[in-house]
């Protein structure tokens, strides 16, 4: 059987790439075992911070912070949803960073990062559509409306949905990571309809009140368990990342001890 | 006490949020360590595999293939070909064999 | 220009070869399109009021069911390969592949709608802005699915899998093309929501065949 060999092509193509960015600062992190012992240095530390602050945050968020005049007590599921959206939508930038490196420069702890975060990206989608709903029900009526910003974070969903399957449909457990890139890149058109949905069409959603150009129109009381959820909400997606991190590393080298013939 | 647990009313709806935030914060603690622990458990075993039989399969199964069937199909196949068919043919059967991975 | 040209027309003659392919599509939209009334019941009223949605979901279904023919079957026997190795441009020849699948799966869409308009009692003002949008919509369709097929090279189930991927993208256009027809009806100025549709259509043209040729090239490394 006569088969085709593309692979001189390509590999002149890596050749030079690597040649390109021997040197530059990036390439610093790109060797995986000294990321991890940077990583599991590191990894006390956050998990500790991300404990404390969710406690912290929790606490000042049940206990320690105001109802609002107009939605009265249900604005405590603010602390949880708006903290959870951020990070569903932050996780996705981080997804399509790693993707767009993963891809443009071959970084090998991209797709690595990538993989290991779509999960906690999809739970935070769902757990943003969850609360908003249960926070919509009291607030306007009703359990879900279809307009701008809900759908477009539901489309959001489908899409972390559409890459973890991507990743995994091919027989070759490999291969499904540059077609999953591609597709994270793709979807981060969704990304400024998320965020400005709310301007753009004339929703039942509340208007920007976080991030806005004149700074935010929260009050302080409630500003601050916000931004300590915020914060533990980050602090837990790196203890996680870090923990997913462990065992992709496990898997690849089972999976490089497989190719190697180390096995039989 | 049960004025906090109503929470002017919207305790129905806080109570759960809170409670399924910290079901899936959960959930995805105990997924990723348990996928991690099951990938270390797995890649010390293979090792330990690894160990103990390489010495053994890099010896013994290797050269025996590298010099049972290789030299009897190389031998016998060519020898074959070149006498029935054409030599161009032969010639082509060759550089089909150095593509073959 | 020509090779683009002959590559247009090879896809067409194929198509047109396996006529049965495009009958099955627009078999499917009329079919499932018959399902409504069946399923809502025959009062002209509400059939009236989904007609718009019943048209632009079962046209979004029909492309996707299609998209499998855009390079399923040029991959698995190896034109692909062929056509990625060649010195003509990749991305034209991406780009001259979905003009054929838009031709041979958009077109006929767009000339039936009419009659399922009737068929599903959609209101008269809303004719012309229904195959307006169907005419800018459907290419947006072939476009963003052949990213899909793209990416779907070589899985299992790649069908289904097509569907997952290009339905999140799809619900946009759905949304605008929607409004379109809705302003149409209420006697609201069109033109707005045309105009972002054809911006959508601006966007996708140069970008989409660029993804779908990367992935087509990382399927063949």
């Amino acid at each position: 059987m006569v088969i085709i060999d593309h692979r001189p092509i390509v590999k002149l193509r890596n050749y030079e790439v690597k040649k390109l960015g021997v040197n530059s600062d990036m390439h610093k992190f790109a060797n995986p075992t000294r990321f991890m012992k940077i990583a599991n240095a590191i990894f006390p530390y956050i998990s500790i911070a991300c404990i404390v602050s969710l406690v912290v945050g929790i606490y000042y968020a049940i206990f320690n912070s105001p109802p609002d005049y107009q939605q009265g007590d249900s604005v405590r599921i603010m602390y949880i949803h708006v903290p959870a959206a951020y990070i569903a939508v932050m996780i996705y930038m981080v997804i399509a960073s790693a993707s767009a490196s993963s891809l443009i420069w071959k970084h090998p702890l991209s797709d690595i990062v990538a993989r290991s975060s779509a999960p906690i990206g999809a739970a935070f989608t769902f757990l943003c559509l969850i609360t908003g709903a249960l926070w919509g029900k009291p607030m306007w009526g009703t359990w879900w409306v279809w307009d701008a910003r809900l759908t477009s974070m539901l489309i959001l969903f489908f899409l972390y949905m559409g890459y973890m399957v991507l990743l995994n449909a091919f027989d070759d457990p490999q291969r499904g990571v540059k077609p999953a890139a591609i597709l994270a890149l793709v979807g981060v058109v969704n990304i400024p309809i998320i965020k400005f949905s709310v301007d753009w069409w004339n929703t039942l959603h509340q208007p920007a009140s976080l991030f806005k150009m004149d700074g935010p129109s929260v009050s302080p009381q409630m500003l601050l368990p916000l931004l300590i959820m915020i914060v533990a909400f980050t602090l837990f997606y790196m203890t996680l990342l870090i923990i997913r991190m462990r065992g992709e590393f496990a898997a690849a080298k089972i999976r490089s001890l497989y190719i190697s013939g180390a096995l039989k | 006490m049960n004025e906090f647990i109503q929470m002017g009313g919207y305790g129905l709806y806080i109570w759960p949020s809170y409670l399924i935030a910290a079901i899936i914060m959960a959930g995805l603690l105990i997924d990723s360590i348990t996928t991690w622990r099951r990938q270390e458990k797995t890649l010390q075993n293979l090792k330990l595999i690894a160990k103990s039989d390489n010495v053994d399969i890099a010896k013994s199964d290797n050269v025996d293939i590298a010099k049972s069937d290789n030299v009897d199909i190389a031998k016998s196949d060519n020898v074959d070909i070149a006498k029935s068919d054409n030599v161009e043919n032969n010639e082509a059967n060759d550089k089909i064999q150095q593509k073959v991975i | 220009m020509s090779p683009y040209f002959a590559v247009i027309k090879r896809d067409l003659l194929l198509s047109y070869r396996q006529g049965a392919d495009l009958v099955m599509v627009l078999a499917f939209f009329l079919i499932a399109s018959a399902l409504f009334p069946l399923a809502v019941g025959p009062d002209p009223v509400i059939l009236g009021r989904i007609a718009s949605g019943i048209i632009w979901v079962l046209a979004l279904l029909s492309v996707m069911l299609s998209l499998d023919r855009i390079f399923h079957n040029d991959y698995d026997d190896g034109a692909l390969e062929q056509m990625e190795i060649s010195p003509q441009s990749f991305y034209l020849i991406i780009l001259a592949k979905i003009i054929a699948h838009w031709i041979t799966t958009g077109i006929p869409l767009i000339i039936l709608s009419p009659i399922i308009a009737i068929m599903l009692n959609l209101d008269n003002d809303a004719f012309i802005t229904m195959i307006l949008s169907l005419a800018i919509g459907t290419p947006i369709l072939s476009l963003i699915g052949a990213i899909g097929a793209a990416l779907s090279l070589g899985a299992r189930r790649a069908g289904l899998l097509v569907a997952m991927l290009v339905l999140p993208l799809y619900i946009q256009i759905l949304i605008f093309a929607i409004s379109a027809i809705d302003a149409s009806i209420n006697n609201f100025p069109v033109r707005p929501h045309l105009l972002f549709l054809a911006a959508i259509l601006a966007a996708a043209l140069p970008l989409a065949p660029l993804a779908a040729a990367a992935s087509i090239r990382q399927a063949f490394e």
